[in-house]
Parts: structure tokens; sequence; C-alpha cells
């Protein structure tokens, strides 16, 4: 399903990628991603947390750890040679932690043999799930990863600055992709248009597709599946109202008619106080009250990714 | 992974091509929210063209699917099992049996009523047509919708007519609303609406005929047409032809003489049929033929001979060129049908269109022995002479506006055989009062093959006669699109006739564009001074040249210069 680096495939992996991201900041993705690795782990499952909002990583904050004796920069500086030396537990059976960067000015901006060396090791780690916490934006250092995942979640607010920016993150994923395949298919020249985005260029993946297609029928068909095997998994986080709920079949449904590509709705999370008592508590809501509202839709999501990902015993592609 | 304008209705609407019409209803409802300006969930998803594209879309899916003789043309263009057309036509033929000898007795009112289906599509049309600039006609025209109207009204609410709507709709559609129009123009292949659409453009152009890029829609105008298509079919089939009609056509025709919804249904029928029975046209020599031999077919091969004189006489004259003659038919059929006339244009230029007339004409057939005879009274009037009236066509009224008489006739028609009565009228009507009356005592249907015949010949001339000269008056305004030189300077003259050449109003354009109208204005009256900031207005002209369809850069270059060396030397 997932394509890594070459040479990779055969190598040990975690069974699953789970990368949340979502564009905006301060939408909940690292309330996502902690309580999401929660349920997993509570489910029987073995998840390793990462933080890769390297900007502005939290994501032990959410989980309560405290500040961590060893992040990711210390791994992606050599201070530490191998991965497992900056994983930290969590106290959640099952679930451990690879903080995010600490304090070095420079953390946020990974160069590019970092990131390889990165996606490199995490693609090489063991976990039953890897729950990459992506940070807002729609840099290449977020967008890599969250491509590389088998499940892309995008969290959104029923809000029109948060659907925009979802939308903005969901196309510059594909066209991320599109452009990591490009030479695969000998479609480089379709990309770069398509990516300068001006008028009369190629604005959508339809008029990829159709270029594509142009040129060699048999290359477009096969990118077109492979296009449809990336799905973007959709949570629709705080919703307050009945509609709001169902903001995210909206969504789902409106990006399939334009981009006749399939969005999944792991479901809606509603506005939940408790929620916001726990993070100030720096607790997972699902730990600090696991019957609110917000706890049992994240079980809800965790089991449907579950569901998604089928009976556990399934080999790595 | 289609794009939404690939899309079939039923993938638009998200239901299944078995969904019952509460269902798709409900679907489009829900839609219709979801993709409503203020959703949240198309915000910054596409431009809002894209999303008003799409709603167009869905409108005129939902048109289409809950009109169940449009719905069951639809699927057939689909490929889909013709089950539901199927239950149409032999629900619809059980009708038929009962009420064919009523309505004959009856024929001028029921007829009456019949064609007024037929009418009620023309008469937005109608309504139309004189702001399109057809000089001449619109009072002609402007009376039939009436008649139709009056006596539509009384029987109008049969089953039949719920399917009217849709039919009608359409029509009316295209006479002001751009944004309709916008949306078919993104290249839907199927909906008549569509092509009715691109009809009434090419109309309000002045007989602006696309043919090439009308041409794909064609199949389905005819049906949308129905009524006229047969008219336009005949004026121009030539006399030869005959039988061709194949028993699907009639079929499917023949409910809807049995209802007196007939026009309405007739076009669906026509639709139906035209969609089958296109191939068989096709490879007769001449498929306009078909529908007056049809005529003569049940009864009389005289008439269809007789008939076929005018016919030929028409497609003899747009024959010539053949764009023009197209364009001919086609401005004809407009002035009579709106809805009609695009679909009269198709018929002349391709052997496709001329199947939709064929199916329609053989409902006539189908239907005991005085259809026949009314049909071909159709096709005199078509060609301007209507059986009765015969002699009285030559007269005045044609020669002032032949054009419009005949397509009117044209479009009458062919609604169903039971129309055929009325049409004469409306001919009449436009012709003098004298002609009207003496067609409907004339109108005995037995003889109605006769008398057509014999005013078919004698009118043929004069018929053709005019209908040429129609068409070099027509011709006239419609190259200038198409032959802008290449090294045209784009002045606001040249925009304005453009965009008159379109049939669209200032007001439409900014309607559109966006832009307002007094910048239209200052544009088309090379007022440069009153013109925004070049780099506004390079946005305005890019904008403008593309709602007509000309090439962005080049006019906003062309007019930039212009307008810099202008204001410069002042």
């Amino acid at each position: 399903m997932v394509s890594g680096p070459p040479g990779l495939s055969r190598r040990p992996r975690p069974r699953r990628i789970i990368a949340v991201g979502g564009g905006k900041g301060g939408i909940g993705k690292s309330m996502v991603s902690a309580n999401l690795g929660v349920a997993l782990a509570q489910s029987g499952a073995n998840v390793l947390l990462v933080d890769v909002d390297l900007g502005g990583a939290n994501l032990h904050t959410c989980l309560g750890v405290g500040q961590p004796s060893a992040t990711l920069s210390d791994f992606l500086r050599r201070n530490k040679a191998q991965l497992e030396e900056v994983i930290v537990p969590t106290g959640v059976p099952g679930l451990s932690l690879i903080a995010g960067a600490q304090d070095a000015l420079d953390a946020a901006n990974l160069k590019y043999a970092q990131k390889q060396k990165l996606l490199r090791t995490l693609m090489g780690t063991s976990a039953d799930y890897l729950i990459l916490d992506l940070g807002a934006g729609t840099s290449f250092n977020t967008i890599d990863f969250f491509v590389l995942a088998d499940h892309g979640v995008l969290v959104m607010l029923p809000e029109p600055t948060s659907v925009e920016n979802a939308y903005r993150f969901a196309k510059a994923a594909f066209f991320r992709k599109l452009q990591q395949v490009e030479s695969q298919y000998g479609i480089e020249d379709l990309v770069e248009d398509a990516l300068t985005t001006r008028e009369g260029a190629l604005r959508t993946l339809h008029d990829v597709l159709a270029q594509a297609r142009r040129k060699d029928p048999a290359i477009a068909e096969r990118l077109e599946r492979e296009l449809s095997a990336f799905r973007i998994r959709l949570i629709v986080n705080q919703a307050r109202t009945d509609a709001d709920l169902s903001v995210g079949a909206s969504v789902a449904a409106a990006w399939k008619k334009f981009f006749g590509i399939e969005m999944d709705v792991l479901g809606a999370i509603r506005y939940d106080d408790e929620a916001w008592r726990a993070v100030r508590k720096r607790r997972p809501v699902l730990i600090e009250r696991p019957d609110s509202a917000a706890a049992t839709a994240i079980q809800g999501i965790a089991t449907r990714i579950l569901a998604l990902d089928g009976p556990p015993q399934r080999s790595a592609p | 992974m289609k794009p939404f304008e690939q899309q079939t209705y039923y993938e638009i609407l998200e239901v299944p091509v078995t969904a019952p019409l509460e269902e798709i209803r409900a679907a489009y409802a829900r839609l219709m929210e979801l993709y409503s300006p203020d959703s949240i969930a198309v915000y910054a998803l596409v431009d809002e063209g894209q999303v008003d594209g799409l709603r167009a879309r869905m409108a005129e899916a939902l048109e289409i699917l809950s009109d169940e003789e449009l719905r069951a043309e639809y699927d057939k263009d689909l490929g889909l099992p013709a089950r539901r057309l199927k239950e149409a036509v032999s629900a619809g033929g059980a009708v038929t049996g009962a009420d064919a000898p009523a309505e004959k007795r009856l024929e001028p009112e029921r007829v009456g009523v019949a064609a007024s289906h037929g009418e009620d599509q023309t008469a937005p049309l109608a309504t139309q047509v004189p702001d399109a600039g057809t000089n001449g006609r619109p009072e002609a025209v402007r009376e039939e919708p009436v008649e139709g109207s009056e006596d539509t009204s009384g029987e109008r609410e049969a089953d039949g007519q719920g399917t009217v709507q849709p039919a009608s709709a359409p029509m009316a559609v295209p006479s002001g609303k751009a944004d309709f129009r916008a949306s078919f123009f993104r290249g839907f292949s199927f909906a008549y609406v569509s092509s009715s659409l691109q009809d009434t453009r090419s109309l309000g152009s002045a007989v602006d005929v696309p043919a090439a890029s009308m041409q794909p829609a064609v199949p389905e105008r005819a049906p949308a047409a129905g009524a006229s298509v047969p008219a336009s079919a005949m004026a121009e089939g030539s006399a030869s032809r005959e039988p061709v009609q194949p028993a699907a056509p009639v079929a499917a025709t023949t409910p809807a003489v049995a209802d007196s919804s007939a026009a309405v249904q007739a076009s669906g029928g026509v639709a139906a049929g035209a969609t089958q029975p296109a191939p068989p046209v096709a490879s007769s020599p001449t498929g306009e033929v078909a529908p007056a031999s049809v005529a003569a077919a049940p009864a009389q091969p005289e008439v269809g001979a007789s008939v076929a004189p005018p016919a030929s006489a028409s497609g003899a004259a747009s024959t010539p060129p053949s764009q023009s003659p197209v364009g001919v038919a086609g401005g004809v059929a407009q002035d009579g049908a709106t809805a009609s006339a695009p679909v009269a244009v198709a018929p002349v230029q391709a052997s496709d269109s001329t199947s939709g007339a064929e199916a329609s004409v053989a409902p006539s057939a189908p239907a005991p022995a005085p259809a026949p005879a009314p049909v071909a009274a159709g096709g005199a009037a078509s060609t301007d002479a209507v059986a009765p009236p015969a002699t009285v066509q030559p007269a005045e009224p044609i020669a002032a506006a032949p054009v419009p008489e005949a397509s009117r006739a044209a479009a009458t028609v062919p609604e169903s055989a039971a129309i055929v009565p009325v049409r004469p009228p409306s001919a009449a009507d436009s012709q003098s009062e004298a002609s009207r009356s003496t067609s409907r005592t004339g109108r005995p249907l037995g003889d109605a093959p006769q008398i057509a015949q014999d005013s078919a010949i004698a009118t043929a001339e004069a018929a053709l006669a005019q209908v040429s000269q129609v068409a070099s008056r027509a011709r006239e305004p419609r190259p200038r699109i198409p032959d802008i030189p290449s090294d045209a300077e784009f002045n606001g003259e040249l925009l304005r006739q453009v965009r008159e050449a379109r049939g669209m109003t200032l007001q439409q354009v900014a309607d559109r564009t966006r832009i307002s109208r007094g910048h239209l204005e200052n544009v088309e009256a090379d007022r440069y001074s009153a013109l925004p900031a070049a780099v506004y207005l390079r946005g305005i002209l890019m904008n403008l040249a593309r709602e007509l369809g000309l090439d962005p850069l080049r006019v906003s270059k062309s007019y930039l210069a212009l307008a810099s060396e202008k204001s410069g030397k002042k």
C-alpha cells in the first residue's frame, strides 16, 4: 500500500502508520494523536507516538509526560544513535512516545538528509501503530510524513478557516504524492504544470490525470489507482451542533465530487469541556474522563481504524 | 474518478439508477444544501464557478430524472435497460387505444389541447424570439403561444402534463438565464436542456449555428424539440423516402397520442424513438425524408409524396451552403417553436435529428387513418402550404414572415398526430383569420392527405423561395464570430458585435462576469477615459473575452493597445 523509500519494504516496519495533520494550528491534532494512541494502546496494540511537530512540540504535555529527557532532536543530531534511545514511556501500557525537539533554534528546519534519516528509521520501527503528530502548515516536512502514512488523518474544525486549511493540506498532500511518483510515471512536466498555479494550468487531479491519459493511458490508470489508494481520513473536532457532526460527511462528499477521490470519515468529536479540562490537567481525556463525549468519540475512531486495518496478523506490504 | 461534468445524472445526484422519484428528490435537496454557497463543505474547495456549475447540473439532472419520459430516454442514452421506457410505452399505448377515436372526433379542441402542450413548450421561446431580434415574426409567434395556453389550460391537468413541465422549463430557462447557459456550455453531452439552450443561443445570435459544436447534442435535442423536429424534418425531407419508420418509434409516440398531453409525451416518446431509430435513419439515404413518408405510410403514399415536394424545396434551400441552410432551418424553427427550433436546425444537418423527426411523425402513423392526414397537413404547413389554406398561403403573411410560420407550423405538427389539426390554425393565424377558419372546416381528416398534397405542391416553390430568402437574410450575421480576422483590432464595437452575435445582452454579460454594466458599456463604446486603470481594464477584458468565447490574451492586448494609443493622442 505504502511505498516507502525503496528497499525498505522488506525490513520490519510498523504495521500501520497514522499521520495526524490538518493544516491549521490549534485544532486538536495533538489531542487527537495522544488520545488515539491511548485508545489503540488500550485495545491491545503496541503504539509509538512520535511528535513530528518539530517547531511546536507538545505531545508530551498532552500525555502528561513532563519535559522529556531525550527528544527527537537528540536523535537527529546524533546525540543518540538509536531511535530506541529517545523513546520514553508514557505511563499508559503499550504506549510510548518520542517527544518533539526542544529548544533547538533550527529544530523546525529539518534538513533533507535528516528528514530522510528520520523517515527511514520510523519506517523501521516495529510498533503495531506508529502515530505521527504533525505540525500545522503544509511544509514539505509536514506533508512528507503525511503522504508516507497508511492513514492520513485530517483533523478539522467545522469552521471555514479550518476547512479551508484542511482542503489546502489535502491538495498539497496529493500533489506531493504526485511529485514523489512523477518520475516513476514520466509525468514530471505535468506535475510541474500542476504545481504552478496559474490560470490555465492544471489545477485538479482530474486535469493531471487527463493529461497523463493523453500521454499514456496505461500509466494514467496506474497513477489513478495509486492516488485512489491514498485515502485521507477525516476527523471533525470540536463539533458543537448536530449539524457540525455531519460536516465531515459533507466535506468528504464535496471532495469526492470535485476531485473524484474518496475520503473516509472516521468520526466527529463533540466539543467537550472535559477535553479542555483534561488538557489543563495535562492528562489524556481518555484516561481522565473515559466516559466523556470526547473520549467516547475517540474510542469510536480508534475502533474504526482497527476495523479498517482488519485482523492484526496481516503481514506488512 | 471523473469530474462531475462527465458524471451521469445519477452519479451527480448520487442515487442508484433504479432510485424512485422520491429518493431522487431527497438526494437533490440534500445535495443542494451541501453545495449551497454558504455551505462550509465547499468553502475554499474549488472556485465558485465550479460549485455553481455543479448546482446547475444537479438541477438539470433533477429535471430530467423527475420526468418519466425524459428519464426513460436518458436511461436509454446511458444504455440502461429500457424497462421503464417499455412500461411507459405500454401504458401509453393502452390509453391511446381507448382515447384515440374520441380525439379524432374532437379534433379541433382536443387537438388543440394536444397542440397546446407543444405550444407550451414553444411559448417561452416565442416570447424570447422577439428579444433575439427576429424582426417581423414576433407578433405571429406570440399569438400562438397565447392560443396554446388557452386551449391547454383546460385540459392540461391531465396525467401527461406533469411530465410536460420539465420539457418546457428548460426551454424557458434558456431565454434569459445566463447561468444555465454557462453551465451547459461546459460541455455536457446529454440533456435536451442543454441542447435546447444552445440552440436558443444560436437563435439569439441570429442564426449563428455552430453546427459542429451542436452536432453531438443533436440526437438528444431532437427529442426535446420533439414536436418541432418532425416538422423541420418534413420541411426538409425529400419526398422520396418512405415508410422507413421503425416500429419502435411509432410505439413510443403512440402513447403520447393517447393522452391529450400528446405533445409533451410525444416529445418524450420521440426522444426515445429518436435515439434508437437514429441509426436506421442514418443508414437510409436521407433521414429527413422519413417523416414525410411516415405520415404517408399509414394512409397514402401519395401524401408522403405530396409533402415531399415542399420538403425537398426547403431542404434544397438549406442544402446548398451546408451551414447556411442549417442556420435557416434553425431560425425558422426557433421562431415558430423555440424548443423545436434547435431541433429543426439539427435535422437539416444531421440525419440524427431527422431520426427524431421520424419518430415524432411515426405517432401519427399509428393513429388511425386520420392521423396521417394531419401529419401531411403539418408537413405542408411547415412548408407554408397548409392544406386547406394552401391558396391563402402565398398571400401576404408568408412573404413577410415566412419563416416563422413555417417553423411554427412545423413545431405544432410534430407534436402529435392529434395536434395536427391544431397546427393548421396556427399557421393560418399567422397568415390570416380567414385561412384559419378554412383550415378548420376543411379539416376532415380523410381529405387531409389529398389537400395537403395539392397544397404542398402548389406552394412548394413559394416556400422554397421564401426559405432561401430567409436563409440569405439569416446568413449575414452569422459569420461574424468565426470571421474575425487574425489581425483584427478588438475595439469596443467589435466586442459589441460579438456579444450581440452571441445573443447576449449587456446585463447578461454583466451578471455572468460580475463586471459592472457601466464598465461594459464604456468598453463597448470605447470610452477609454471612463475606463479604469489598465490593470483593472485588462482583467475586465480578459473576463469579457472569455465570456464571449474569444481569446482573452488577444482581446486584452489588442484593446489595451488601442486604449493607450487613443488616450495618448488626446
